[in-house]
Parts: structure tokens; sequence; C-alpha cells
């Protein structure tokens, strides 16, 4: 063995030993990623909620404002992962004046929380601070995944001025179990009973909704991802948008206890949203309500919201403006990656830029 | 970097095989210490993998031991590897064989790993690198075995088994917490539901604060509303008239017309024909002959004969010859007129053989001179 093969071979197992130890560390302590990026500023706080207003980059061009809400699950930066891939700063770039609602982490004493404080309570006042911080009278509303369903809910509750338009990512409303494949198994009533759940915990874990929603596609979830990672930091592939994702796969919130009581029991179990027998606070969920140009978008491999449970959304809708968007891609993929910056940002782009005057 | 991964790179071993044992060592660990924590956390309901992925440890482990205890013979990639699946399924097996298999799917995982080393073993010279055969591994399995997972968590026989396992750690989790609020009573110590009461209480002073908010800010809206509609309203002042105007235009107004009038006039309009109507008519009127010309028109019918002059007329020209039977009729009065002519010659040369009538007739006119005369008064005619 000469020098130079002796010295190679060395670099070679110290690069080998540094992947390793990236990959260990990974695995260990978490991946750790520089998300919800884009500036912003606090423009109203409700208990653990904050409105945000994302820092214009360029003159205002459209004077209808953005309100993003997400699922009450997940973390804000969801939508506004890390720059260079988040929707927020592309939204913000293309000159929307961009706000989302922050939920926070739910504490013990939100336990009793319910759809009926969020949508009733949270999204009106947010609205209202949207609109007089954006001096607008119409504003378009963005849900992603569950915060599409609140705001479909919101959206058959207040139909009229100021909800100009409406974009539904990934929302499911049709709870048909046959439509849910495994998550609709897991979460009926003969497996699973939520308040059993609620009286020993208050607030459902985050881990615990985690489990759930990584047993649908258990050896993708608990395997796969894991593969993933170790051969991009193998083969010196970029690893950003891996972690960011990793850091949202494992980083969600607690579930409100009477939120999810009302979720499995009333969505799940009893498909009660499609059949117009939801009620908030004694008031009646119709979707057949919402007339407002309407754009719904699903993902043929998301399994957290199957393709069937959104397409419903166009059947009950009256709004004579409605487009539904199927995109090759799963539940977060759809959101975030190469494939959204090419297909689903420009399509939101196209979108709202003609019913946003 | 974990201090961990920190001194192991310090150490770097050179050696692949120890380098494949260190790494086996660190990730069996990690998943081992991954899936307990995750089972303490959770419902336990990914025990399915927390035993698969055990065996996998311990099978690795095993196959680590034989490399250790002969290092040289497993220089190989091959030999090692296959000495690893070896060791892996025997107690997959041996695991099937203890009965610890109630839902089928360590058969399955068996029979899978079985097909996945006559694969893997039987083809191209396998990789030194285990992640590099490992993934070839997951990439040539996971489909199946997802597939296999998937139909194993759907089955009744899982879901059911779930449910005792989700209800018995909810109540434990239950009754550990409720021991657990009474233990710091009676210690006087505020609990997490005290500390939560408290935070609930902030909750409701937030909601009364953001209710006195929204009213203030109704208030500083309508305010300004208020305001601007004042401003506006005195802009219309401005504009109105003065009472000098109003009384003029009062005094104006009596001379108007009153409401009753104005309907009469109105119903009166609806009799008057519309201007489109005068214009058409205008049209017409233009059409039609003036006075003059019906006074010319009537003068002509006047020297215009009857029908019944006319029809005499047309009697009488049916009576009238035609103007063949008028030539014949001039040729017949030619030839008489010249037969005259020819006696009156011959009258003539008579005359002048008898000179006493001769005298006689010369102071009267000859009948020629006669006809002659008569035809010019008929010209003159």
């Amino acid at each position: 063995m000469t020098a130079t093969n002796t010295t190679s071979s060395a670099a070679d197992i110290e690069s080998m030993s540094s992947k390793y130890a990236t990959g260990m560390s990974i695995l260990l302590e978490g991946a750790k990623s520089d998300t919800g990026k884009t500036p912003k500023e606090v423009i109203w706080t409700k208990n653990k909620a904050k409105l945000y207003r994302y820092e214009p980059t360029l003159e205002k061009r459209f004077p209808v404002p953005i309100l993003l809400i997400y699922a009450l699950i997940n973390r804000s930066y969801v939508l506004d992962l890390m720059p260079g891939n988040s929707l927020v700063e592309y939204l913000t770039q293309k000159g929307f004046d961009v706000y989302m609602l922050d939920w926070g982490t739910p504490g013990e004493e939100d336990k009793h929380l319910t759809f009926d404080n969020y949508v009733l309570d949270y999204i009106p006042r947010a609205i209202k601070k949207v609109l007089s911080c954006s001096h607008a009278k119409d504003i378009t509303l963005l849900g992603f995944c569950m915060g599409g369903t609140m705001t479909a809910m919101y959206a058959s509750l207040f139909p009229d001025k100021p909800l100009k338009n409406l974009i539904l990512l990934t929302a499911p409303t049709d709870f048909t179990p046959e439509k849910m494949g495994l998550y609709g198994l897991m979460t009926s009533a003969e497996y699973l009973n939520p308040d059993l759940l609620v009286d020993a915990f208050g607030n459902i874990p985050a881990d615990l909704v985690d489990t759930g929603n990584r047993l649908v596609k258990p050896v993708t979830n608990y395997v796969g991802t894991y593969v993933t990672m170790w051969d991009r930091i193998m083969h010196d592939k970029p690893m950003q948008t891996w972690l960011a994702m990793n850091k949202w796969v494992n980083d969600g919130v607690p579930f409100a206890g009477g939120t999810f009581i009302q979720w499995i029991r009333e969505f799940y179990q009893q498909n009660k949203l499609v059949k117009g027998e939801i009620k908030l606070r004694g008031r009646r969920v119709d979707l057949s309500r919402i007339t407002c140009p309407v754009l719904n978008i699903a993902g043929t491999k998301d399994h957290i919201c199957s393709l069937p449970q959104s397409e419903a959304t166009m059947r009950l809708i009256s709004s004579q403006d409605k487009e539904f968007l199927v995109l090759d891609a799963g539940h977060i993929g759809l959101l975030t990656g190469g494939d959204a910056k090419k297909r689903l940002w420009p399509k939101l782009y196209a979108w709202l830029e003609l019913r946003s005057h | 970097m974990s201090s961990e991964a920190n001194s192991q790179n310090t150490t770097i071993p050179t050696d692949p095989i120890e380098l494949w044992k260190r790494w086996n060592e660190t990730t069996s660990k990690v998943w081992l210490n991954a899936i307990q924590s995750s089972t303490e956390a959770t419902t336990k309901s990914s025990s399915l993998y927390s035993s698969w992925l055990q065996t996998i440890g311990g099978s690795a482990n095993k196959a680590q031991e034989q490399i250790h205890l002969n290092p040289f013979q497993m220089m190989s990639s091959k030999d090692a590897w296959k000495t690893w699946f070896d060791t892996t399924m025997d107690i997959w097996r041996k695991a099937i064989q203890t009965g610890n298999d109630p839902l089928g799917l360590t058969r399955q995982w068996l029979t899978m790993m079985e097909e996945a080393q006559q694969k893997l073993l039987a083809g191209a010279p396998l990789q030194t690198d285990p992640f590099t055969l490992f993934k070839e591994w997951y990439d040539a399995t996971s489909d199946q075995w997802s597939k296999v997972v998937e139909e194993t968590l759907s089955s009744k026989q899982y879901l059911e088994s779930t449910r005792p396992l989700i209800e018995s750690y909810a109540s434990i989790t239950s009754a550990f917490r409720h021991a657990n609020e009474e233990y710091f009573k009676h210690l006087q110590l505020p609990t997490i539901t005290d500390i939560a009461n408290v935070a609930q209480l902030v909750i409701n002073l937030e909601e009364k604060v953001d209710t006195i908010g929204d009213s203030l800010e109704n208030f500083e809206q309508s305010h300004q509303a208020t305001l601007e509609g004042l401003a506006h309203l005195e802009q219309r002042f401005n504009q109105v008239a003065t009472v000098d105007m109003i009384s003029a235009l009062e005094r104006r107004f009596h001379q108007v017309a009153t409401t009753e009038a104005v309907a009469s006039l109105q119903q009166q309009v609806h009799q008057v024909a519309t201007v489109d109507m005068i214009s058409a008519l205008e049209r017409r009127f233009n059409q039609v002959a003036t006075v003059d010309m019906v006074s010319a028109l009537e003068q002509r019918f006047h020297q215009v004969a009857t029908t019944e002059a006319v029809a005499s007329l047309q009697q009488q020209v049916h009576q009238v010859a035609t103007v063949d039977m008028v030539s014949a009729l001039e040729q017949h009065l030619n030839q008489v007129d010249s037969k005259l002519d020819r006696v009156l010659a011959a009258l003539e040369k008579l005359e002048e053989k008898e000179p006493a009538e001769h005298t006689q007739t010369s102071n009267a006119p000859s009948r020629k001179a006669q006809k002659k005369n008569a035809s010019q008064q008929e010209v003159q005619e």
C-alpha cells in the first residue's frame, strides 16, 4: 500500500465517520432546522394564539389580504418552513399582504376549548384585526389540513362579507370510514374512545397524535424516512429540506381535549359535517352556504387527508366559481419542496391574482 | 453535536470491521433507546415495531460477536452478510417457534427476509458499506413489507388488541395522575390543576379585556364614523339654501300649478300625439297634394268629359268611318271630281262653240272656279 492510498483511505474513513456522526446526532437529538424565518410582527394575541403580519418585501399589489390558518396539532412554521422553501415567503414576495393565525400550544387550562371557541371566537376576531391592519374590506382565507376544515366551517357560518375567497389545502370534510383507509378503522368508535384519552391526559399529547398519524404508513414513517436520511448523508445530498420536514413531523403540539373529542366523535366517527349536523354554539354548520370562490387542493398520496375526503367539498358547497386541483403529492410534499414550488405555489398565485382586487 | 459523537470523531477507526462494529453498536443502541422511550410516552401502539427493531438489534449483536471472534474470516462482505442474515433469521425462527407471533407478522417477515437473502446474495458482489447494503435491502423489500404491515394493522385481530391496550394505558395514566394530585394536595403544594385554574382565571380576565378592547375599538370606529358623518353633513348644510331662498322658492311654488293641474296636463299630454306620430303625419302630409293642386285637378276634372260623354263619343267613334273607309271615300271623291272636271271641260268646249251663250257665261264664274273657291273655304275652316 502506498502512502497516497493510505492517506486516501484515512480520509475516506474520516469522512465516513463524520457522516455517521451527523446521522447519529440527528437520531439522538432530533432534526434541527431554522424554520419560520420570514420576518413578521405580532399584531394581536388571544390566550396562546398570536396573529402574525409578515413584513412585505415589496409594495402591496393586491388590496385583499390573505389569512393563513393551519391545523391545531401543527406549529406555525409548517406554512413558513425555511427560507427559499416557504409558502409565506413566496406569497409575500408576490406582493400579497400575508397574515397567519398561530394557535400556540394549549396548556392544561385549555383542555376544554372546542371548535366552537376556535371558529366563533378566534377566527372572526383575527379576521377583524387583519382587515383593520390592512385597511381592507375583504379577505382571503387559506386553510391547511384541519385548519381548512375550520375555515370551511367559518365560511359556512359567515358566508357574506368580508370573506372574498377560500382556499382549502388538503382539508377533509367527508369522514366516511371507507374513504379514510386505515385511519377510518383506527378512529372508529369500536376501537377508540376519545373521552377515555381526554380523561387521562387532558390534552392529547403530541406524541400520541403523531403515532396515530405514522401508523397509517408505518414502514415509510418509521424506517423509510431514516433510510432517506442516511442516503442523503452518505451521498452528500442537501439535508436542509429533510431536516425541516422531519422537524415538522416530530414537533407537533398537544390537541386540546375538548376539540379532540369533537374531532374524533363528531367528525371521524359520526361524519356529521357532510350531513350538516355539526353545531357550534347552536349554529348549524351548513357547507352549502359557502358561495364565495373556492380553490380546493388535494394530494393523491396524502394518507392524512385522503383525496375523497377533500373532494367531497366540491359537491357540498354552492360556489359558482370553484376549482378542485389534484396534485401527485403527499400531505407535506404538497405544501413544500420542489414539486410545491413548481406546481402548487404558481397555481395559488395565478388563482389569487385574478381574485384579489 | 453530542459529546459521544465528538469522542467518536477523535478516534476514527481505520479497520472497516471495527467501523461496522461501532456503527452497529451505536445504531442498535439508538433504536432500542428510541423504541423504549416512545413506548413509555405513547400507547405502545408501536410495539410491533419495537419487537421488530429489537430483534434486528439483537441479531446484529450476534453477528458482530461472530465478526469480533473471527475477524479475518469475515473479510468477504458476502460471507459477512450471509452470517448476518443467518443469525437474524435464526432469531426470528425461534420467535415463531415460541409462539410469539399472534398476528403471523413474524412468519411473513421471515419469508420476506429469506427471499431478500437469496436475491441479494445471489447477485453482484455485495457492498462492504453496511448502509448501502441495508438500503438495497430496504428498497427491495419495503413495498412488500409495507403492504404486509398495513394489512396486519387493518386486521380486526390487531385493532381489537389495541382497544384494551389504550384503555389500560389511559386508566393507569389517569390513576397515576389522580394519585399525584392527591399527594401534592396533602403536601399543600400546588398541582398542575391548580396552576391551570389560575391560568384559566387569567384567560377569563384576558377575555374581559378583549371585550373591553373590542368595545373601545367599536366606539372608536363609530366615533370616527360620526366625525366623518358630521363633516359630511356640515358640507351639505353649507350647500343648503338660506331662509330667503326658501321664501322665494315658496313664492314660486305658489305660482306653480297644483298637482291636480299637473295631473290634468299630464292626461292631456297623454292624449296628444307624440313627436313620432307628428313626424309621420308630416311625412304623409308632404306626400299629399296641396289645395292649389287639388283645385287645378278639379278644374281639369271639370274639363274632362264625363263617363257618359266618353261612352257616347265612343259609340260615335264606333259609328265613324275608319281611315280606310275615309281613304276609299277620298279616292272615290277624287274619281268623281275627275269626272266632274272632265264634264266641265266638255261643257266649256261646248260653250266656246256657242258665242251668245258664251257672253252670258263669261259674266258668271265657271264651275271649275267655283269648286276651287269652295276648296279654299274648307281649308280655312
